[in-house]
């Protein structure tokens, strides 16, 4: 980490700290802060976007842990996801139990599966470990869409809204908190396990599996970790956005949002969890941007929506692929040279 | 720069990136314009259905610039319509619900894709947002009076219902005809046909002679149409869809099934869109339409009416079809609505249980002036109308209409239970 002028690192802890400098500790709470108003000045509308994207964060995390970190392709993360929704909507709506405790099971029952899963990646990797974990999403997918008895099949089911002393937390408004402390909770949690030697071991498989076996690094282990934590963080954020939306499909779980949920770490930059965060807002702004601007022509010009549809949908495309032919490193490395260049100026980064 | 500057600079850029969350966040709910009606439309323009979705929507356009136009609007108001591409992807779709009910502040939604209803129910109910949408799939409908969803058209299950109920009015056998079930493992057909076998074994006692299965991703199924021919059917139901049915009815005919057994399609469009890509194998082929067709021009004036409108507003676009037709009578059946509920309550105040209580109350028996069948709406029943027109296919593109709008007996007292349409 950069640190201003007349700013050194005298402790173990200064130099480990994320959050080093006053004006950085200063910005963290402004930005809390800020999150924490949010619903006061933000209409309905906006509020179930951020909520959305929050709890896809929470799942990106988890992927970019399994995949930016530690190297395992996955192309089932969705199915994960699914499978945190159906447990703690299952858990709550038919067992009744409460949603705090719900969530957590969620995201271990997730975690658990990806463990399942993750047993193949010990002696797959590459476009076998794809191949393996696409199997995983259809699998998982085709449970849940037949055993109608227990999910509601296609019809799906309904996630109830969480309550706390006697407070049902059923509108955006409310819900929002619990999402956003949800949030910060998984970055907080996520930034630390890439901090540790767990996080170092990831990095030493991805970069090389074969030299982190010969340092001493047993991969097995450290692949199975890796599925299980990146799995556990999709069954949260699957279950806080259950809950959100108040019922669950199958198909919000598909194969394309899988492919999504590595696109989001793609475009933000594989292996930073900044990254997630960048990108995941990115594609929610451009991809609700495009419907909203649509939306809104086709009051202003009758005919505009069946017309300017397929251009828009051009557009989302044509920006993504731009983006990656221009900053293939992700948005991450453009923010980090861009806070380079401010940092020098006038001189040259 | 000096320090001070550089840092001036950086509060600057942040408080501007603070600013602009902040200005453009709370999207203040757009004041209803005086004199505006606002009908928002939940619809695919892009993604699998679009070819569908996009000639329902030009309908919608066409009769809104007319009733601006020529009808002086909804009451003396003028309405105005807001789409949202929902892109066949249900959380774009919530996305878009939640906009159209908080943002836009529309007064009505119409939902023009089945596959969004399950999402779709909660969010409308929440919000109190009167909803009109195609619902095929019986097992979707509200089973409480309190539910915001009021159905279209008649459900799959429905208009199978009537087809039978035809048949069995114009059945000249000794013995009652003998069925066969050509299913589809996807839930719109497992729905359909567990109701189907019921009223089958149940009310009209016919044998089920044969009960075939086929997946989405079936190419062959020849075994099946063997096993459908072996069994001497009359009449096979398929309520089957897309390149299944496709392949289905390729195989049937060059198997010769079709040349003893009439296929039963479930619902117009296929047979449409299949006309085209293999005329062979889709002639003889029965199947219902929810609403009047522009054969019917002479007998249904509206139909003459909306059929001058498309050609002045859309003179190089094809023929006036089921689906632009659908497109005008949910348009006609929103805007009236609507006028109806301004007439009662005032502009002033409009709300959605407002607005529901005029479907629920005075909707009953509207037909789009023969449009559609009529309406059964009422605090008991949000289902769609259970009327069709049986129709035919016939040599060189032909359609021969069999019976204009076949009425079903009510469903027995089994069906007011959910449980009864669940897979």
């Amino acid at each position: 980490m950069h640190l201003p002028s007349r700013t050194f690192n005298q402790t173990y802890e200064q130099d480990m700290a994320i959050f080093r400098t006053r004006l950085q500790w200063l910005l963290l709470a402004a930005g809390i802060v800020f999150g924490l108003c949010l619903p006061l000045f933000t209409g309905t509308y906006m509020l179930t976007i951020v909520i959305t994207t929050m709890s896809i964060i929470i799942a990106a995390l988890g992927i970019q842990i399994m995949t930016g970190y530690c190297g395992q392709l996955s192309v089932g993360h969705s199915a994960f996801v699914a499978v945190g929704a159906y447990t703690s909507a299952l858990l709550v709506a038919q067992t009744g139990l409460s949603f705090w405790i719900a969530v957590p099971i969620a995201g271990i029952a997730a975690g658990l599966i990806g463990l399942i899963v993750g047993l193949t990646s010990i002696r797959l990797k590459g476009f076998y470990l794809i191949i393996s974990t696409l199997a995983a999403q259809f699998i998982i997918m085709y449970i849940i869409i037949h055993w109608t008895s227990l999910t509601g099949g296609s019809f799906g089911m309904s996630a109830p809204a969480p309550k706390l002393a006697g407070i049902e937390f059923v509108t955006p408004q409310s819900y929002f908190y619990i999402v956003f402390v949800g949030l910060l909770m998984a970055t907080y949690v996520a930034k630390n396990i890439v901090r540790t030697n767990v996080g170092r071991a990831f990095i030493a498989i991805r970069d090389n599996d074969l030299a982190a076996e010969v340092m001493g690094i047993n991969l097995t282990a450290y692949k199975l970790m890796a599925f299980f934590i990146g799995c556990a963080f999709a069954g949260i954020g699957g279950a806080l956005a259950a809950h959100a939306r108040g019922v669950i499909t199958p198909d919000n779980y598909t194969l394309i949002e899988s492919f999504w949920y590595l696109g989001y770490i793609i475009i933000g930059g594989l292996g930073t969890i900044t990254g997630v965060f960048f990108g995941v807002i990115f594609v929610t702004i451009l991809n609700n941007g495009l419907a909203t601007i649509l939306a809104s022509l086709s009051t202003i010009f009758l005919g505009a929506s069946s017309l300017l549809a397929p251009l828009m949908l051009f557009i989302f495309g044509l920006v993504i692929v731009l983006f990656l032919v221009f900053e293939p490193r992700g948005l991450a490395h453009r923010w980090e040279i861009f806070k380079a260049y401010y940092r020098l100026w006038p001189f040259s980064h | 720069m000096s320090r001070i500057s550089k840092a001036g600079v950086f509060l600057f850029v942040a408080a501007f990136l603070l600013a602009l969350p902040l200005a453009g966040c709370k999207a203040a709910p757009l004041a209803p314009k005086e004199g505006v009606i606002k009908v928002g439309l939940l619809t695919d323009l892009t993604g699998p259905t679009a070819a569908s979705s996009v000639p329902a929507l030009q309908s919608d356009e066409d009769w809104l610039k007319y009733v601006n136009a020529n009808l002086n609007g909804i009451a003396g108001y003028k309405v105005e319509l807001i789409v949202f591409d929902g892109r066949y992807d249900n959380n774009l779709a919530v996305s878009g619900l939640e906009k159209l009910i908080n943002q836009d502040k529309v007064y009505i939604i119409f939902v023009q894709g089945a596959n969004y209803l399950p999402a779709a129910k909660p969010i409308i109910d929440k919000y109190h947002m009167p909803t009109v949408a195609p619902t095929e799939m019986a097992v979707l409908l509200p089973h409480t009076s309190s539910s915001f969803l009021f159905g279209a058209i008649p459900s799959y299950a429905d208009m199978y219902r009537c087809s039978l109920t035809w048949i069995k009015d114009n059945w000249k056998g000794k013995e009652p005809p003998r069925i066969g079930i050509m299913g589809l493992d996807a839930p719109f057909s497992k729905s359909t046909v567990k109701p189907l076998k019921w009223m089958l074994q149940n009310e009209l006692k016919w044998p089920i002679v044969a009960e075939e299965w086929m997946t989405m991703t079936a190419t062959d199924v020849t075994s099946q149409v063997t096993n459908l021919k072996n069994a001497k059917c009359d009449y096979v139901l398929m309520p089957l869809t897309g390149a299944p049915q496709l392949v289905f009815q390729k195989t049937a005919k060059a198997a010769g099934l079709t040349d003893s057994t009439q296929l039963i399609d479930i619902f117009i469009t296929m047979m449409m869109s299949f006309r085209k890509l293999d005329p062979a194998a889709t002639t003889g082929l029965i199947s219902h339409s929810p609403c009047a067709l522009l054969e019917m021009k002479d007998e249904v004036k509206n139909i003459a009416l909306i059929n001058d409108i498309h050609k002045q507003s859309r003179p190089d676009a094809p023929d006036l079809d089921w689906i632009r037709i659908t497109g005008y009578a949910s348009s006609m059946l929103m805007f009236d609505t609507l006028g109806k509920a301004i007439n009662k309550y005032g502009y002033d105040k409009l709300t959605g249980d407002n607005v529901k209580w005029i479907m629920e109350h005075e909707m009953k028996g509207y037909n789009a002036n023969g449009l559609i069948g009529p309406l059964p709406w009422s605090t008991e029943t949000h289902t769609g109308p259970h009327d069709v027109i049986i129709l035919k296919t016939t040599p060189n593109f032909g359609l021969e209409i069999l019976k204009k709008w076949q009425k079903m007996p009510p469903w027995p007292k089994e069906a007011n239970d959910v449980n009864f349409w669940k897979m």
